[in-house]
C-alpha cells in the first residue's frame, strides 16, 4: 500500500507531499537540517534517481544520522522524500533539479523502516522498496498509521454540528442586542453583545484569518487594523465594530445599523453553508486539524495583547471562550491524538485548566482590561497560555491525514 | 526657535579635520596592574581591568565619504549598527528650515569624517558629548537623510516641488500601524560600525536641532554577522536580502535605484530614491512553533543554507518557469510572490537594505522584535507598492504584522563642502 502524506498548507497536489515527523516520541521533536549543517557527516549514501527508478537497491543502513547524495538522473525537475514505511509519514524531502545531485541529511531510527517516494514532474510516483534498519534487539518499532480521510470524518461531521449549534444560539443573542440597542438600553446591550460574541469565540473562528469562512469571518469579527482609515472605514464591521459604537462611542442608533448587518452575515452562515465551507475534503480536513493550537495562537496575538479591545475589557473571558473552543477540539480528536503521543490531551487539559485559573485569578468576571492585570496576574495568564500552546503546537502534524491509494 | 548658529558654525568649520588619530591608542599599554601589594579589604579593591575584552578602537570602521551624487547609506555595505529615527519639522518658516538643513549637514559631515570637537572653553558644556572618547572616529558612520510627503504639505511652500509619488504610506491589508510610529517629515538612518557611534550621531544631531525638530518615533537595529556565511539572517531565522538587484552597475542604478532625468521627477530630486521604511513585527513565538518544512514551504527557501527549494546555494537562481505548479517552490511561497523573476516583474524590483530590531516584551509576554524593512527604489509605485500587492495574503502574514514606518523620499547626495542637504528643493 502506497501512502500519500498530505501536508497541512501546500496547496498543489504535488507539493502536498510535505510533512515532518516521525509518529514516535515525544511532541518536542527539532527537524533534522537539510543541507550545509550536515557537513560534518562520516559517509554520503549515494541515492539514484531516473526516469521509472526510485532509489533502486535501497538497503538502509544501521541507525544514525545520515547524509544522502541524491543524483536525478533524468531531465525532469522533481522531489524526493524520505518516508516511513507503513505510516507514509515524511521524515524529509528535498526537491531535484534536473541531472543534478542533492545533499539531504536525515535521522535514521533504530527499527524504524523507510522508503523512498520519487516524483519526476510529469510521471507517476514511484517508490523504493522497503528497507528496515536494525534495532539492538531486534525488534520492528511499528509506525502508527496516518488517519484516513474517512475516520477525520466523523469528528468534522461533529464539529459542524456544534457549530451549527453555537450559530443558533448566536441567532438568538444579537437579537437580543438588537432589542436592546433599538429600546436605548446601553447596559443591556452591552451584555447582549458580549454573549454573542463570546458564542462566536467558542466556535474557534476569532476574525476568520485561519477559519473556513474567509473574508466573511473577516467581516464578523475583525478588528480595523489594516483598513485605510481604521475604525472610521466602511469595511470596519461586525462584532469589534459593534464593541465601538457601544462601550467607546456609545452610539445605541449605529450599534442597532451595525447588528442588522452583522445578523444578516450570520444568517448566511446556514448548517448548508457551514457544510460547504467544511467540505470533508483533505484540505479543509487539515485546515480544521491547525486549530487544535491556532485558536490559542490567535487569542494569544490579538487578545492578550489587547490589540482587538474596543473598550469592552473583555480579552480575558474572550480567552476563556478560546479554550473551550480549543477543548471542543480536542474532545473530538482525542481518539486520535491519544494514539500517537500518549499523554498530550491530558497534559493540554492540565494546561487549559490552569490557564482558566490563571484567568480567574484576575478577579470577577473576567472583566479586567489586559493592561490593568497586575505584572504577576499577567504573567500567569501569558506562563499557562504558552505552555497549552507548546503542548498543542505539535498535534496537526502528529495527525496527518492520509489518502491512501 | 531658531538652531543654534554657534554650534552650527563650530561643527562645520572642524569638518576639514580628518580623523588620523582616530582610533588611537587609549586601549594600549597593555594590562592595567593588578591591585597586589596593598592591604585594602578584597571587598573594596576593583578586580584587574580585563582589556582584552573591551572593544578595540582600532577595529573601529573607516571613514565613509560623505559627498557625491547620491547620499552615503544606500549603496554602503550595511554597517553593522543602525538608529532609524523620524523626526517632525517645527521650523517656523522656509528659512528656518534651511537654517536646519545646513546644520543638520555640517553635523552630518563633521561626524562622518570623524576629529576633534572644538573645545569651547571652560564655562561651556562641550561641544561634543564625548561619549566615543575625546576623538570622535569616523567609524563607517552614514546618516542618509529623507523626506517625508508632510514636509510638503503648505508650511513651506514645498508643494508644487514634492516627488511625483510621495504620499502618506498606506495601510495595506494585514496592517497594523500604530499612528505613534508611523510618518513624519524627515526619517534618518545613522548606521555605524557599531551602537555607540550611531546613538552617539543621533545624540549629537538632535541636541543641535530639537528645538526644530523632536523625534516621533526611533527604533535602533543591526546587521548579524554571517551565520555561518553568506547573507545575514533575520529573526526567523531566514537569510534576508540574499535577491537584492545588482545597484552598484550603473545601469541598473538608473533603472532601479535612482531617480533620473526624464522620468517625470523635479529637477531637484535626480540622485535622490524613494525609500520605504517599514516596522515589520515578527511573532517569533509563533514561528518557533512551526516545523521547519512548514517554515521553508512558506519562504522557498531552505533554512541553514539559504538556497531556494530547488537550489543548493544561496546564491542559485530559482527556476519558477521549470516549476509552474509549485511542485518545488510552492505559488504562495514568499519569494515566489515578492519576485515572479519574469520580464514583466524585473522592474518592479526594489533594492533592500534591512535591519533586525529587538526592543524589550510585548503586554502579552513575547519578545518584540523584528525587522526595520528598509528599501530604496526609482519609482514607488512600479516598486515597492507592486511588490507588495503580490504579497497580500501570502501564508508568511500570520507571523509578521506592520506595525509603523512609513514612505520618505531620500534626498540626493550633498556633492561639495559648500552643498546641503536638500539645497536643490529649497534654494530659490
Amino acid at each position: 500500500m502506497v501512502v500519500f502524506v498530505l501536508a497541512l498548507t501546500a496547496l498543489s497536489a504535488v507539493a502536498s507531499a510535505v510533512a515532518t515527523g516521525s509518529t514516535a516520541g515525544g511532541p518536542r521533536r527539532p527537524s533534522p537540517a537539510t543541507d550545509a549543517t550536515a557537513s560534518n557527516h562520516a559517509s554520503v549514501e549515494p541515492i539514484a534517481v531516473g526516469q521509472g527508478t526510485c532509489a533502486p537497491g535501497w538497503r538502509a543502513p544501521s541507525a544514525g544520522r545520515y547524509l544522502f547524495a541524491i543524483a536525478n538522473h533524468s531531465s525532469r525537475w522533481g522531489a524526493i522524500s524520505l518516508f516511513q514505511w507503513g505510516s507514509g509519514v515524511v521524515v524529509e524531502r528535498v526537491a531535484l533539479r534536473p541531472g543534478g545531485v542533492t545533499r539531504l541529511a536525515a535521522q535514521l531510527e533504530a527499527g524504524g523502516a523507510y522508503g523512498w517516494g520519487c516524483l519526476l514532474l510529469g510521471l507517476p510516483r514511484s517508490v523504493s522498496a522497503e528497507a528496515q534498519v536494525p534495532s539492538p534487539q531486534g525488534q520492528f518499532v511499528p509506525a502508527v498509521a496516518p488517519v484516513s480521510a474517512a475516520q477525520i470524518a466523523g469528528p468534522l461531521l461533529r464539529y459542524r454540528r456544534y457549530v451549527d449549534g453555537l450559530l443558533a444560539l448566536q441567532q438568538h443573542e444579537l437579537t437580543t442586542l438588537h432589542e436592546q440597542a433599538t429600546a436605548g438600553d446601553l447596559a443591556g446591550a452591552e451584555s447582549a453583545w458580549l454573549a454573542a460574541h463570546l458564542t462566536w469565540l467558542k466556535i474557534g473562528q476569532d476574525d476568520g484569518a485561519y477559519g473556513a469562512f474567509g473574508e466573511l469571518g473577516r467581516r464578523i469579527d475583525g478588528t480595523a487594523a489594516g483598513l485605510v482609515g481604521g475604525t472610521r472605514s466602511r469595511d470596519f464591521t461586525g462584532f469589534h465594530k459593534l464593541e465601538f459604537d457601544l462601550w467607546t462611542r456609545h452610539d445605541l442608533r449605529a450599534a442597532a445599523g451595525d447588528t442588522t448587518r452583522l445578523l444578516a452575515m450570520t444568517r448566511s452562515l446556514s448548517p448548508q453553508a457551514v457544510a460547504a465551507d467544511l467540505p470533508l475534503t483533505l484540505t479543509s480536513m487539515a485546515n480544521w486539524l491547525l486549530r487544535c493550537h491556532e485558536i490559542l495562537e490567535d487569542a494569544l496575538r490579538d487578545s492578550l495583547s489587547a490589540n482587538d479591545d474596543y473598550g469592552s475589557n473583555s480579552d480575558l473571558a474572550s480567552l476563556a471562550a478560546d479554550v473551550a473552543a480549543t477543548r471542543e477540539m480536542l474532545r473530538l480528536l482525542a481518539p486520535f491524538i491519544t494514539a500517537r503521543v500518549p499523554h498530550l490531551v491530558a497534559t493540554a487539559e492540565r494546561e487549559l485548566s490552569a490557564l482558566i485559573d490563571a484567568i480567574n485569578g484576575t478577579g470577577p468576571d473576567r472583566g479586567a482590561g489586559i493592561a490593568s492585570l497586575s505584572v504577576s496576574q499577567r504573567e500567569r495568564v501569558d506562563a499557562a497560555s504558552d505552555a497549552a500552546l507548546a503542548t498543542l503546537a505539535p498535534v496537526s502534524d502528529e495527525i496527518q491525514v492520509a489518502n491512501t491509494s | 526657535m531658531s538652531i543654534n548658529r554657534r554650534r552650527f558654525l563650530t561643527q562645520a568649520g572642524l569638518s576639514a579635520i580628518t580623523a588620523t588619530t582616530a582610533g588611537s591608542r587609549l586601549l594600549d599599554g597593555g594590562n592595567a596592574p593588578a591591585a597586589a601589594g596593598n592591604d585594602r579589604d578584597p571587598l573594596g579593591t576593583d578586580g584587574p581591568l580585563d582589556l582584552e575584552t573591551l572593544a578595540d578602537p582600532a577595529a573601529r570602521l573607516a571613514p565613509v565619504p560623505f559627498h557625491g551624487p547620491w547620499q552615503a547609506g544606500i549603496l554602503t555595505r550595511p554597517q553593522p549598527a543602525a538608529c532609524f529615527a523620524s523626526f517632525d519639522v517645527f521650523a517656523g518658516n522656509r528659512a528656518e528650515l534651511v537654517d536646519l538643513l545646513r546644520s543638520l549637514t555640517g553635523v552630518a559631515r563633521f561626524l562622518t569624517g570623524g576629529g576633534t570637537p572644538e573645545n569651547l572653553g571652560p564655562t561651556a558644556p562641550p561641544s561634543d558629548s564625548g561619549t566615543l572618547g575625546p576623538i570622535v572616529p569616523a567609524d563607517g558612520l552614514t546618516v542618509t537623510v529623507s523626506v517625508g510627503s508632510t514636509l510638503f504639505d503648505g508650511r513651506y511652500g514645498l508643494a508644487s516641488r514634492k516627488p511625483r509619488h510621495l504620499k502618506t504610506m498606506p495601510s495595506f491589508p494585514n496592517d497594523n500601524l500604530d499612528p505613534a510610529q508611523t510618518g513624519g517629515d524627515l526619517l534618518l538612518q545613522i548606521c555605524a560600525g557599531s551602537a555607540d557611534t550611531a546613538i552617539h550621531a543621533l545624540r549629537e544631531i538632535a541636541r543641535q536641532t530639537s528645538g526644530v525638530m523632536q523625534i516621533r518615533w526611533r527604533l535602533d537595529g543591526f546587521v548579524a554577522p554571517a551565520r555561518p556565511s553568506g547573507v545575514p539572517r533575520n529573526h526567523l531565522a531566514f537569510k534576508d536580502g540574499i535577491a537584492n538587484p545588482n545597484v552598484n552597475d550603473p545601469v541598473v542604478g538608473n533603472h532601479l535605484l535612482w531617480v533620473t532625468n526624464g522620468i517625470g521627477e523635479p529637477d531637484w530630486a535626480v540622485g535622490g530614491s524613494y525609500h520605504v521604511c517599514r516596522i515589520i513585527k515578527m511573532f517569533i513565538e509563533f514561528w518557533d512553533r512551526v516545523s521547519l518544512t512548514e517554515q521553508q514551504q512558506m519562504i522557498g527557501r531552505y533554512r541553514d543554507s539559504g538556497a531556494p527549494l530547488d537550489g543548493q546555494l544561496e546564491s542559485d537562481i530559482p527556476d519558477f518557469r521549470a516549476d509552474p505548479h509549485g511542485a518545488v517552490i510552492p505559488l504562495n511561497a514568499h519569494i515566489r510572490l515578492a519576485n515572479p523573476r519574469t520580464s514583466e516583474t524585473d522592474p518592479s524590483r526594489i533594492f533592500r537594505r534591512g535591519y533586525n530590531y529587538d526592543r524589550g516584551v510585548d503586554l502579552n509576554g513575547n519578545l518584540d522584535m523584528g525587522l526595520i524593512f528598509n528599501a530604496f527604489q526609482q519609482n514607488l509605485k512600479r516598486q515597492f507598492e507592486a511588490t507588495q500587492r503580490r504579497l497580500i495574503g501570502e501564508p508568511m502574514v500570520d507571523y509578521v504584522s506592520p506595525v509603523g514606518g512609513g514612505y520618505f523620499f531620500a534626498l540626493p547626495g550633498v556633492q561639495t563642502t559648500q552643498d546641503w542637504y536638500a539645497r536643490g528643493l529649497l534654494e530659490d
